[in-house]
Parts: C-alpha cells; structure tokens; sequence
C-alpha cells in the first residue's frame, strides 16, 4: 500500500510538472531568473520563472496554481524542509519509493539529482528577490542551507553552501560550513567552503574555530581537501598562529604539495610582514 | 489483478522519466574509442578504451612503466606477476598510509584490514585493471558502466570528488580518490548498527558505501537487497584474496618515490627513498642520470661535465619536459667533494622559467600574453573541470603555467575577466590552440595582473615594501618605499617555483627591486601592487 501511495503522488507530481511546463510554453526555457526583481514585479515574474520540471516530486502536495503565485510564495513552498526530507527517505532501499535501479547508485543518484533541481531553482529564484523579498524567506532558506549541508552528497552540499552565503549572516555561516566540510573530502567542496570562510576572517569572524578546522584537516583530513586548504591558506595566517603553522608544516609529508604550499604560503606571509 | 496493473499504471510515467535521465546521463559519458575488449581478468577488464582523448599519454608512458598491463604478453606469467606484484605495492602503501594518516590510532590489525579492504575494491570494481597496452599497441586505460566509469577504482563520473577528468586518468589519483571515498564508509561505518563487528564489519559496510552510496552503508547485511550480488562478490574477494594466487613478492618495496606520485609529479621513477646511499659513487659518468646531492639539491647531467641543480620541486618540474627519459633514470646520491664531480661545473636554477624554456620553446612566461586560436575550456585546476569557455581571438596574460614530459600538455593559468585565475590547456607541440603574443594597445581588453616592464603601478602594501639590492629578501635594504607611491617597472622577474615576482624600479635616486607577490599556489600580486599607477 504504501509503495502504491508514493507511486500515486510521483505520477500526480509528474502530471503537475508536466502541466506546469505546458502553461509556461513559451516562457523562458531554461527556468533560471537572471535579474534582480523588483517588489510590484515579483507576481509577474512568477508566471516566468519556470520551475524544474521535478520540482512537484518534492512537494508535499502538488497544487497546479489556481492564481499566480507570487515568487515569495513559491519559494517558500518549494523550501518546505519535510518535502525535501521525504524525498531524503527516498536514498534507503526499504523506503519503498519508486526507483528503477540500473545500476548500484541509481538511487543516490536520482535523489541528489531531484534535490539539486530543487535547490538551485530556490537560489536562482531567491537571489531574484529584493531585500525586502529575502527578508521574509531567508529563514525557510537558511534551514533549507543547514539541512543540505548535512546531506550524504558532496554535491548537494556544495549547493547548500551557496544557498547558505546568500541567506545566513556572518557566525551562522561560519558554524555551518565548518561540521559540513569536515564531512568530506571533497576539494571541490573545500574551494568553495574556503572561500566562505576567507571572507568571514576578513570581515571579523572569530578565527579560533576556523584556525582548528585547518589545522585539524592540514594533519588528518582527506588527503586533497588538505591539500586544497594548503593551497588557500594565506588569508589565515596571523602572526598569533603562525608558529602553529610552522609547526603544522614539519609534520606534513615531505614533498607533498600540502607541505610545498603550506611552506610557501608561511614565507609569503612573512614577506608580507616585512615588506618583501 | 486490476489493483496490480493500476499500480503498473502508476508506475509508468515515472519510468519513463527515469529512463530518459538514464539516457541523457550516458549521452554525456565518455564514448570509447578503438576498444580493447579483455576478459574480467587481471589487468585486462572490459573495456579498454584509447588513453589519448582521456589524459596525458606521454606522462602516463613515463611515470607508470610497470603498472602498465601488456595485453599482447597476457600469457607471460613473468609479465603477469611483475605486473601484480607492483600493483601490489603500490595499493598497499597507498592504503596503508592513507589510513594511518586519517587515523593515527588506527592499529596494526586495522591498517592490514583497511589494505585488503582496498585490494578487495579494486579488484571486484577491475581486477586491478587500469592503463594497459591494448592488442593493437595503443594505451587503454579501463572504462567501465557504459562509459560512465574511470580505472582501476571505477570512480563515477558523479562522483564530486573526482571532478575534472585528469584526477581519475591518472592511476595513483584514481586510487587515492576511490581510497578516500571508500575510507568514508570505513570511518562511517563506526557509528552504524552494522558496523559493530570490528574491522571486518568496517570493511563489508565500507564496500557497501562504496557501491551503493552513504545510505546503503548497511545494505551487505540484507540479502535481498537490490544489489546484494555485489556485496557477495566483494566479500568473496576479501576473504579469499584471489590476488596473492599471483602477487609472488607481496612485501616488494615500490621503486617509485609515492610521495611524488601523490603529488601529481612526474620524475618519481628514480627517486625511491630506500634507494641505498652508496649506490653509485666515485667513478663513472653521471651523464643522463639523476643526481642528489646531500644539500638537498636535485640535479641533472646531460653530457657528464655540467650538472643543472635546483632545491625546488616546481623548477624540477620542468627536467621532465626537457629530458624526458630521465623520467625513468635512477637516482645518485652523491656528495659535493666526490671524485666524480671533480671538474664538473654545477648551474643552479633559482627560477623555473629558464629551463622550461629551454624544453618548451613556444613557452610563454608568466606576464606575457597569449591569443586563442580557438574556443578552449576554462578549468578550475591545471587537471581540473570546466567552469566556462574562452574563445578565440581572446587574449590572456599567463600568470603560471604547468608543463609535461614533452610538452605534450601545457596548460596555462591566466588572469580571467571575473577576477578569478583559471586554467586553459594549450594543446599540443605543432598543434597548440594559443599563440604567445606581446602586450600591445590591441589587447589591452585583457585583464593585466602581473606588473611588466614599462607599466605604472603604486604600491599598496600597508606600511610599504622594502627597495633591495636584488631579487631576494635577503640582498642589502636600499630603501623602504612608502605605501601609495607610483612607480614605473623597468623590468619584471620571477624566482623560485612559486613565481616570486620582482620588479626593477627607481625611487629617490636610486635602482633596485621591490617584491610584487608570488603566483602560486595562488596569485596574490594585489597584496602587494596596483597596476595602472593611481587609481
């Protein structure tokens, strides 16, 4: 029964993005807003912003609109947190949910697929808004961010990292980005994340937990996420850490580029200390 | 029975759907060419596919001489289990030290599981199958899952990590990744119910990761799982250990430095640390050898009577383009006051550009400019992924750049138009996609970020920058410049492997250099100058 139930509502969302993109035909085809929206045009560009074509398989209850919704609305329909966990609940085998299986990873695959659909439409659209607009979604989009940044997926959490930087302030960002990096090894990840955190140190974040976070991945963190860090380290040295650093940088595997950059990266500090 | 074929209905379009992702998922997959079939045997799954479109094929040659499967000597046994017992090596010292670096209380029966787990994956994932010389005399290297799958660790081409193709082309990366991805699960899988079970626990739950993703972790203990096969198969090979039938040295030692592997290095052949000191010594040539001298100087002799020295990996780098088949010559360890060295003049490089230019003679340097001759991708890394497009007739300045055994992949990083610094591969010798051209007028759309000689720049390095006698932090103080002053470049160079830019100025009267910033890891001339004089 329960396995019927879902298959129902993914072929009603199915029918409703279907009709979704059908009303929009004509309208922009790649869906992605790219201006800023001004308040008295946001109902307007709502009809435009065509939303992903699974995006209803999110929803917890697919409603074809009956009046133009504006962007605030949709956004926050579309961050509803138990729709994105249901479709989460989808990754475990006994969930019942409806997956043809063509290989070991379709299903991991298909739900990161669906939940980026869905994340990188919200951003798109949220970046569209004005301040005011934000205001009154940052928050569902914020939770929305924390919940993606603990995802099992690099990718997703790559996406969570961008949603995060528009929508938290300064300290939530810097808690946030921290635990989510430190759940991965992915140096693609760690560029992104890196530089979240290169503008937090810059714009005053308390550096403590930041100064750890490297040093603890520098000495035991995926092999290319250090080596990522090693690379980016500049901005994060200070002359209270420096010697911290140094010492970091004995410990690392000679020859290693981590060891190469993070010895690079101390003398040029240095340089920049006396004046080259 | 209407109740099963309703939900058969249900079922349908959703099907449908799934089945069209799945077929524009493989349209985006790697087409094989000229494929080498091969048997699900060691060193020759299906399917090798030609190593040329996918990576760098001379470094390939050079760096991984042994780890390359000869399918044209599948019934040598010789060949076969010299072949294993490197790859045996070279899984294991990966593994091992991987695990003892993520977990230093990892102990000693942990680390043995940790690199069986890892010789397991690699074998039901390829039987250890990844560059090979296919029947037809062309290196393959092993793509599996309809092209959507890389090597020896069958990294998906979704999986985040491995972003950018030259990481999974590569072996040692291919397996770095896949050990990283794989330890995931290991570490994970402490915290799971199905993990309690100690290491073996740890070993079946990691697989089960592995294949399936995160949230399959405990799928190896359902036995009707969707792909419990799989799961069985692993564990059929991590308790049986098929390969040790053939690995008959498992505790061979690897002749190549994995340090340097790891690294994405080239001349590593030679540089194995247990190489015994005393090895060559006071009497012969050391034409065409590699030599190290105990000031931890690397050099290198063509003729026997000059030997070219640098201290830095990155100045090294270019050795492997300029004599490519030192890739694979051993290591002297010699002491400046032996007899061997007697009358033999050693040149020390403190910059990398003159000796690459010597083994790439189209080479632009870092501050000149280049033109496209054609769209090229825009990476985020040397080896990375596509972030854009440049076009042609655009014109770039090069701030860094890499080069390969030789020549064959030089890749540029240039000053980008969003302020970003990203990489463009320059194609190959006689067939490059980038001319060098000079700053003139008609490029100067091009975004500057590397003062040269005759541009106006002002310092803006709070407190200003010290005026020195020479490039180097250590020559005589001739001034200290104060901080928004405006001066003209007289001339630029770069020194060490990092691109440590200085810059030949006059300021009260006097000549000398100031420091403007180095371009690797990362380009930072902005900490220390402007260009374009007051702005």
């Amino acid at each position: 029964m329960r396995r019927e139930i879902y298959a129902l509502a993914a072929a009603v969302g199915l029918w409703a993005a279907i009709a979704g993109l059908r009303a929009q035909d004509g309208a922009r085809s790649n869906g992605a807003p790219t201006a800023a929206v001004s308040e008295t045009e946001a109902a307007a560009v709502s009809t435009a912003v065509a939303e992903p074509a699974n995006a209803a398989v999110v929803r917890a209850e697919p409603k074809p609109a009956a009046r133009a919704e504006s962007l605030v609305e949709q956004i926050r329909r579309k961050a509803d947190l138990e729709a994105f966990r249901r479709l989460e609940a989808c990754l475990d085998e006994e969930s019942g949910c409806a997956v043809v299986e063509v290989e070991p990873r379709s299903r991991h695959l298909w739900v990161v697929e669906q939940t980026l659909e869905s994340l990188r439409w919200i951003r798109q659209a949220f970046l569209a808004l004005s301040d005011d607009q934000r205001a009154r979604v940052r928050g569902d989009v914020a939770r929305l961010s924390h919940w993606a940044l603990e995802f099992p997926d690099d990718g997703v959490r790559e996406e969570g990292l961008r949603l995060a930087r528009v929508s938290m302030d300064r300290d939530e960002l810097v808690s946030a980005v921290i635990p989510a990096l430190g759940g991965s090894v992915s140096a693609p990840l760690y560029e992104e994340g890196l530089e979240i955190l290169r503008l937090a140190v810059a714009d005053g974040a308390d550096r403590r937990d930041i100064e750890n976070f490297l040093v603890t991945t520098l000495d035991r963190g995926g092999f290319y996420a250090a080596e990522e860090t090693a690379r980016q380290l500049l901005p994060f040295i200070d002359r209270d850490n420096v010697e911290r650093f140094r010492r970091l940088s004995a410990r690392l595997a000679p020859g290693s580029n981590a060891a190469l950059f993070v010895t690079e990266n101390i003398r040029e500090f240095e340089r920049l200390q006396t004046g080259g | 029975m209407l109740r099963g074929r309703l939900t058969v209905l249900y079922f349908l379009p959703l099907a449908a759907m799934l089945v069209l992702m799945v077929v524009n998922r493989a349209e985006a997959a790697v087409s094989c060419q000229r494929t080498d079939g091969g048997r699900y045997s060691w060193g020759e799954s299906p399917a090798g596919c030609d190593a040329q479109p996918l990576g760098d094929v001379a470094r390939a040659q050079s760096v991984y001489g042994g780890f390359i499967f000869d399918r044209r000597k599948a019934k040598s046994s010789a060949h076969v289990r010299s072949y294993m017992n490197n790859m045996n090596a070279l899984i294991r010292d990966l593994a091992a030290g991987y695990i003892k670096r993520r977990n230093p209380r990892a102990g000693q029966a942990e680390v043995d599981a940790f690199v069986r787990a890892i010789h397991s994956v690699a074998t039901q994932e390829s039987y250890w199958t990844h560059f090979r010389w296919g029947t037809d005399g062309r290196l393959k290297i092993m793509i599996g899952d309809q092209g959507k799958s890389y090597g020896i660790m069958q990294l998906h081409d979704g999986a985040h990590a491995s972003r950018g193709r030259e990481k999974r082309f590569d072996l040692t990366s291919n397996l770095m990744l896949g050990i990283e991805q794989f330890y995931q699960g290991w570490a994970g899988a402490k915290n799971t119910r199905c993990g309690r079970g100690g290491v073996t626990a740890f070993a079946r739950s990691a697989y089960s990761a592995y294949n399936g993703g995160p949230r399959a972790i405990c799928r190896w203990t359902n036995k009707s799982a969707e792909w419990a096969r799989n799961d069985t198969g692993y564990w059929e090979k991590y308790s049986g250990r098929p390969w040790l039938r053939l690995v008959n040295d498992a505790s061979k030692k690897l002749t190549v430095d994995i340090e340097c592997l790891k690294a994405g290095r080239s001349t590593c052949a030679g540089r194995a640390p247990e190489k015994p000191a005393a090895e060559p010594a006071a009497t012969g040539s050391i034409a065409g050898q590699i030599v190290s001298l105990e000031d931890g100087r690397q050099c290198f002799s063509a003729t026997g009577k000059e030997l070219h020295c640098a201290t830095d990996v990155r100045v090294l780098s270019c050795l492997e383009a300029y004599k490519p088949e030192l890739l694979q010559a051993r290591v002297i360890r010699l002491k400046k006051t032996d007899a061997v060295l007697n009358g033999v003049e050693i040149k020390a490089y403190g910059g990398r550009d003159e000796l690459c230019l010597a083994a790439v003679k189209d080479l632009a340097l870092p501050g000149e400019f280049v033109k496209l001759s054609a769209d090229l991708a825009l990476l985020d890394k040397a080896d990375g992924a596509s972030i854009g497009t440049a076009r042609a007739g655009e014109t770039y300045q090069v701030v860094d750049y890499e080069v390969s055994p030789t020549g064959a992949n030089l890749r540029y990083r240039v000053a980008g138009r969003d302020g970003k610094f990203p990489w463009i591969a320059a194609g190959e010798p006689g067939a490059r996609k980038v001319v060098a051209t000079t700053y003139a007028p008609s490029v100067k759309s091009a975004v500057k970020a590397l003062p040269v000689a005759g541009d106006e720049i002002m310092l803006v390095r709070p407190g200003g920058v010290n005026m020195r006698a020479a490039a180097a932090t250590t020559a005589e103080i001739l001034a200290t410049i104060p901080e928004k002053t405006a001066l003209t470049v007289k001339f630029a160079r770069a020194i060490g492997g990092m691109g440590e830019r200085w810059l030949l100025v006059e300021f009260g009267g006097k000549t000398g250099y100031v420091y403007s910033g180095h371009s690797a890891p990362e380009v930072d001339t902005a900490r220390w100058v402007a260009i374009g004089g007051v702005q």
